[in-house]
């Protein structure tokens, strides 16, 4: 659909455009972005399924704890949030975007986990440059993308996909979303799936 | 620098402030514009449309553009970087403009 941006043009007038958010093209970043150009969309196959357990992991954190998945069985719902590679553009605009909607997990009582194969030197630099995240960044770096392996979210060169597992507070896989690579998911649906799995 | 604009009768008329969401979609500005309640209009470029036009700047960055009397118009101030003294930047850009 074609969005039109409509100013009631005055003479006279003076207009103040203000250009603002996306990390990935923010003055912060700067020169520190590696752009890895188009990709092919998706390059895996899923291992798990709607409805069944979603497998346990315990991966290290850039906080320096270890955070097992079943530590919120329970007590929370879960969003796994698998982004391909840190210092790259959509996966630096993904991760602070999280920061904004923030009160939606609060809302729905789900937490945020932020997983990549980088190691953890990489990830503490890149997070650092976004800013204080709320959710645990942890590192799949060795046995190098073994928990991405195991969701079957690992792709033939060896990053994750950009992949959404939501996960119940009974540790059942509510919902998969592994969309193009090339493209930030919209927070959108992010957020009527987390009202979805809280309402049942 | 939205809030002196709207209190000032003169420069409420003449001067407006609008947003845009690079690589936003609708919602996300929305939700935005709620949760730090701006009071100013916010547009999203979800497909990054917007920005390729304006030339792919980085982003905070702030595009002044004068509006003639013969509907013409042009671009007086055009740079990265955000606001730290809002008063000075607005000071600044009123000034270029010629309204000051």
């Amino acid at each position: 659909m074609k969005k039109f941006l409509i100013i009631n043009i005055v003479p006279g007038l003076i207009l103040l455009l203000w250009v603002a958010t996306a990390f990935g093209v923010s003055e912060a970043f700067k020169d520190n972005i590696y752009n890895p150009g188009q990709l092919k969309p998706v390059d895996s196959t899923l291992k798990v399924k709607i409805g069944e357990p979603a497998p346990d992991f315990t991966l290290p954190s850039v906080s320096g704890e270890k955070i097992s998945l079943s530590r919120y069985r329970g007590k929370k719902h879960v969003v796994i949030s698998f982004v391909p590679a840190a210092w790259t553009p959509v996966c630096s605009d993904q991760w602070p975007g999280y920061n904004i909607v923030k009160e939606i997990f609060d809302a729905n009582e789900a937490v945020l986990l932020g997983i990549t194969v980088d190691n953890i030197p990489t990830l503490y630099a890149w997070t650092n440059q976004m800013g204080d995240l709320w959710f645990p960044v942890l590192s799949d770096f060795w046995p190098h993308g073994a928990v991405a392996e195991k969701y079957g979210v690992l792709r033939s060169s060896g990053v994750s996909e950009r992949a959404l597992i939501f996960i119940d507070k009974n540790g059942i896989i509510q919902d998969i979303q592994v969309s193009d690579i090339n493209v930030r998911p919209d927070l959108a649906e992010c957020a009527t799936t987390l009202e979805k799995m809280n309402k049942k | 620098m939205y809030r002196i604009i709207q209190s000032d009768k003169r420069l409420k008329e003449r001067v407006k402030l609008v947003g845009i969401g690079v690589g936003n979609s609708a919602f996300e500005v929305g939700y935005f514009q709620k949760t730090y309640n701006i009071p100013f209009p916010l547009f999203p470029d979800g497909d990054f449309s917007i920005h390729q036009k304006i030339g792919e700047v980085r982003t905070p960055f702030f595009i002044c553009i004068r509006i003639k009397k013969d509907g013409s118009h042009n671009v007086f101030y055009s740079k990265v970087g955000g606001a730290k003294d809002a008063d000075q930047l607005l000071k600044k850009l009123l000034q270029d403009s010629g309204l000051l």
